[in-house]
Formats: structure tokens, sequence, C-alpha cells
């Protein structure tokens, strides 16, 4: 597994770059995830979709439905990709520490 | 990454472990490919592609990445399958052992192995190519058979293997959701088509001996839920005793990535999916929008499984859907969606499954303003989110999928003047979602459920 220096911290990531251990994450970490995406700054926007990711994660084990998070948060589709420009699962998932969704979402 | 092929990369340096000797075994993986006692699949055709082609080049100017590429030289599907034909010609002919020189054989290198490698993850697998060969040439199933071979070495995409097919295997289904989730899920299911339609329906959930099991692609709850929720309404709509089922009796999720890469892999799921529906005692298996789903269960089901091992019928959603709206079992009004909406056929759903009228039956008696997609139905450009693709992403491997086979599909959208495509197959959905996003168009997919329930007679 590759390394990441993150907000100071050695963290492993996978290849894609999401980081291995959750409990590693914090907002600093959050922070520096969110430039390896190209996202230069984390808006109270950006945090209310990363918060209710990890709330949902720490809950069930897996990220919620993209229509849940819309719901839940007030944001479209469009607005999660255009304060996440990869997407809610690539983006938002990474930055909130969430491991990468897998099958066919 | 360091390039081994091209400017992209779907394998990883840890998958492909280039400082390993690999070529030994890898020709002990492909000897036994060619054995048919031990290749059930597509043994014949097979070795009849690899024995002969005359270089025409047809197959080419069909080829959605080889001409979106500008006719690049490795896009070639039959420059690619000859990269393996060299390798089998030098090892397991006469001639080529002999006189490689003179036959067009090769010895295989280690380099060469890592650029085989990739070059079998930039074809889809869409076969539109076999379409067109005059010798009926396959070389998607060159692909294919060659993407076994490397599995059998320990090379495949850990999006199809490692969290595809063996995270399905152990949690039940490739997106890890667990039961708990799962009926979260269905509950917010269940409000959200209260908040919508204003009626309340019961999605069942686990309901042994149901005439119908609807199996989606997992994928769909959590990404294009609009389509869970449409499969449900109809169901709902027609009367029918129908249920889900939850992790908890096993397999829930339709999708079967060994279709991609791997027999072994495929059999294991298969037979995993089968026991659950065996289980619950349904009379019929429903597959969801899910394109490979329904080649696994359709097609391939039959050449492996005795049919004493699996007592129930399959149907897609889409010959479900269109049998109801014929018999006026549910009854839709194409008023409901005035929007012009066009239709992508699925390579697995179309060129490999026959499902061509179905969609456009359905389509037509729901929609207002159908349009098709220029060219369509045998001669449909795949997405190039088939063969996994929808769902890797390594690097810039999503640039390769849209600059490539996004590129045509993105025109033959943006021709069309259509404001959503409807779709029948989760990967296309992905793949669709990102053209959408990439190409910037103004147009919106949406799943035939989708659509279907959206025009609904109550
Ligand atoms: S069309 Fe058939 S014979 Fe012609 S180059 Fe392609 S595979 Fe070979
Ligand atoms: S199967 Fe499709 S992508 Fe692959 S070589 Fe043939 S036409 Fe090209």
């Amino acid at each position: 597994m590759p390394k990441m220096v993150l907000a100071g911290i050695e963290i492993e990531v996978d290849e894609d770059g999401f980081i291995q251990d959750p409990e590693k994450w914090n907002e600093e970490v959050a922070k520096a995830l969110a430039e390896t995406e190209g996202v230069t700054e984390l808006t109270e926007d950006h945090w209310k979709v990363i918060n209710y990711l990890r709330q949902y994660y720490q809950q069930f084990g897996i990220a919620p439905m993209i229509r849940k998070l819309c719901k839940e948060t007030g944001f479209s589709l469009k607005q999660i990709y255009d304060l996440f420009p990869s997407g809610p699962a690539k983006g938002a998932c990474k930055i909130a520490g969430l491991p990468k969704p897998t099958g066919c979402v | 990454m360091r390039k081994v092929f091209d400017d992209y990369r779907a394998l990883s340096d840890e998958m492909l472990r280039s400082n390993e000797v690999r070529v030994p075994h890898f020709l002990d993986a492909m000897k036994k490919s060619l054995d048919r006692r031990s290749n059930w699949t597509f043994w014949l055709p097979y070795v009849l592609s690899l024995d002969v082609c005359m270089k025409c080049g047809t197959c080419a100017e069909v080829c959605p990445v080889y001409i979106s590429s500008g006719r690049k030289e490795i896009y070639h599907p039959a420059v690619r399958s000859e990269l393996i034909r060299k390798v089998y010609r030098r090892y397991f002919t006469w001639p080529g052992r002999l006189f490689p020189g003179l036959v067009g054989a090769e010895d295989l290198t280690e380099d060469k192995l890592d650029a085989l490698a990739e070059s079998i993850y930039r074809c889809t697998v869409c076969r539109r190519c076999a379409y067109v060969c005059p010798l009926a040439i396959d070389n998607g199933l060159i692909v294919r058979e060659a993407r076994k071979i490397f599995d059998a070495i320990g090379i495949a995409p850990d999006e199809l293997k490692e969290k595809g097919t063996r995270k399905q295997l152990e949690m039940g289904n490739a997106t890890g959701t667990p039961t708990a989730a799962f009926l979260d899920i269905i509950e917010f299911l269940e409000e959200e088509i209260e908040d919508q339609r204003g009626y309340k329906i019961k999605i069942p959930v686990d309901k042994k001996g149901a005439e119908y099991l609807v199996m989606h692609n997992a994928g769909d709850y959590l990404a294009f839920a609009e389509t869970v929720m449409g499969a449900a309404e109809i169901f709902h709509a027609a009367g029918v005793d129908w249920t889900l089922n939850s992790p908890d009796t096993g397999i829930n999720d339709a999708v079967n990535y060994g279709v991609f890469f791997s027999d072994i892999e495929f059999t294991e799921v298969l037979k995993a999916q089968i026991k659950t529906i065996v289980n619950l005692g349904v009379k019929t298996l429903v597959v969801g929008e899910c394109g490979h789903a329904f080649e696994a269960f359709k097609y391939l089901m039959l050449r492996l499984i005795p049919p004493s091992e699996r007592p129930f019928e399959v149907k897609s959603i889409l010959e479900l859907i269109d049998e109801w709206i014929r018999e006026g079992r549910i009854k839709v009004d194409p008023e409901k969606n005035p929007e012009p909406v066009t239709y992508h056929d699925s390579c697995k759903l179309g060129r490999l499954g026959g499902l061509y009228e179905e969609p456009r039956r359905i389509l037509k008696a729901c929609c207002k303003d159908f349009r098709e997609m220029e060219p369509n139905r045998e001669m449909s450009y795949c997405c190039g989110g088939g063969s996994g693709f929808a769902i890797m992403t390594k690097g810039d491997f999503l640039k390769f999928r849209m600059e490539t086979y996004g590129k045509i599909k993105a025109e033959q959208l943006k021709a069309t003047g259509a404001s959503i495509v409807a779709l029948a197959c989760s990967n296309c959905k992905g793949q669709f979602r990102e053209i959408i996003n990439y190409y910037k168009l103004p147009l919106r997919f949406a799943g035939i459920s989708e659509l279907v329930a959206n025009a609904l007679v109550r």
C-alpha cells in the first residue's frame, strides 16, 4: 500500500488515494485530501456533505444512496458535482475519509 | 503511472507485478484455455478465431475505440488479436515452433506481457466488430479469453475481482451493503414514492415462494434509485406477487463480473445466486436493468447448469413490462412523458441478448416523442461502460473512456435532440452519467422503469 503525508501525518492510501484507516481522519486530513481532488477550500456546504457521509457511514458501514445524500443535504446532484468535481463517490467520499465505493455505482 | 502500452493504465503496477517472472505461467494458462475439456464456454469460436484472419480491416472500421482514437493502430481489433495470435503460433503450433519468422510467430517477453494485459482492457468486448467480419471472427471473444488467462495468473482489475466478485460472495453484493443498510434503503424508497406520487406502496423483501424475485444490480440502489423505485411501482401496479431480497438470504445483487474476465469467478457467483433463488422458492427470476446480468442468467447459465438445478424461469424486466403493457395489465399514458426521449441499445441486451423491440415498444407506449439514435440496434455503438469499464477509474482511465467511446456517444446523443436518454443497463448509466457531465450535454438519462412508472395510469 502506498503512503501519503496528509496534514503532517503519514497515512496509508489505496491506489486511488482513499485513506485506509478511517481512525486517522480529521478535519485537517480532510483539507489535505480535498487538495488532492482539486478542491481548494472546504466551505460550509462541503462540510454539510462530508458530515452526512461520515454520520451515515458510521451507522451503516457504507456510503449512503446518492438520492438520500441529496435529500438530506438539500443539494441536487449537480450541486454536489459543483462542490466535488469528481462526484459524490470518487470525490466526496474520499474527502470524508470513507473507503472507495465498490460495485456498479 | 509507468507507461506500458498507451497513456492510460487499467491495472496498477502492484497488480501487474512486472518484476516477477510471469511468462511461463501465462503460457501454462494459455495452454489450458486451448484445451476443450478445460474451457467450457466458447472454446470452438475461440480457437477458430485464433486460426485465421485475412487482415482486411473491416472490423476496425466499426470499432468505436479505433475510430474515435483517430484510427490508432494499437486499438485496431485485428492488431490486438494479432498480439495473442503471435503467442499462439509461437508456442502452440508446429510451424510456429519450428519456423517462427515465417509464420508471424513471436516470443513472449515480460514487457510484451505488460502491454498485452493493458491492451485487452481497452476493448469493451462489445462485439460490434464480430457482426461485420466476413469470416465471423470474434475479436471481443479473443479479448475475453485473454482476460481469463491473465486472471489465471492473478492479473485482473481489482474493481472487478477483489472488490467485485470476491466482495459480492462475501457480502451478498458487490457494493458491500449490509442488511441493516439495505432495509434502511427500502424504507427510504417507500417514503420517496409516497412523497413523489402521493400514494403508499409496500416493497416486499425476502418473501418466500413469491412468483417474481426482482434482482437488481445492487449499485442501482445506491446510484440509480429511480430505477428501483420505478420497478417497485410497476410491480405494484401490475398487482403481482413479487419480492426483493436482502443480503440475509445470500446474494442480492444481479451482477456477475466474472462475465467480464473469468469463468471461475463467474461460476462461483452464479452458483451462489442460484442457491439464493432456489432457497427463496420463487417461480421467476426477474433480472433488473443490467445488461451483463441478463447475458449471465439468460444464456451463459444454460451452458453450465443442468435444468434440474435451476428450477425457475428467467426474464428481463424489459420483457415483463412489455408483456404487461400489451396485455393491458398495466396502463400507461405517453402524455405523461412529453419530452423527446431516445434510447441507447446496451451491447449486452441488444447484440448479445436480442432485446431490441421490447424496449422500443415500451418507450413508444410511455413517451410522446420517441426518437431513434443513429445507428442503433445491431450497429449500436458501445457507450464505453461495457465489460467493467463503467467502474474502472484508475489514474486517467475515465478520460480514456470519455475521449474514445464517450466522444462518439456524445455526438450521437446531440444529434437526436432528445432531452432524455433512456437506458436499461446499470453500466450504461454509470458511463452516461460521466459522458453527460464531461461533455456538458443538455440532457439527462433515465432508467426505462423510471419512465414507465412516470407514465402509469392508476
Ligand atoms: S474483419 Fe475479420 S478477417 Fe478482417 S481483419 Fe477483422 S478479424 Fe480479420
Ligand atoms: S469488441 Fe468492440 S471494442 Fe472490442 S475490438 Fe470489437 S468493436 Fe472494438
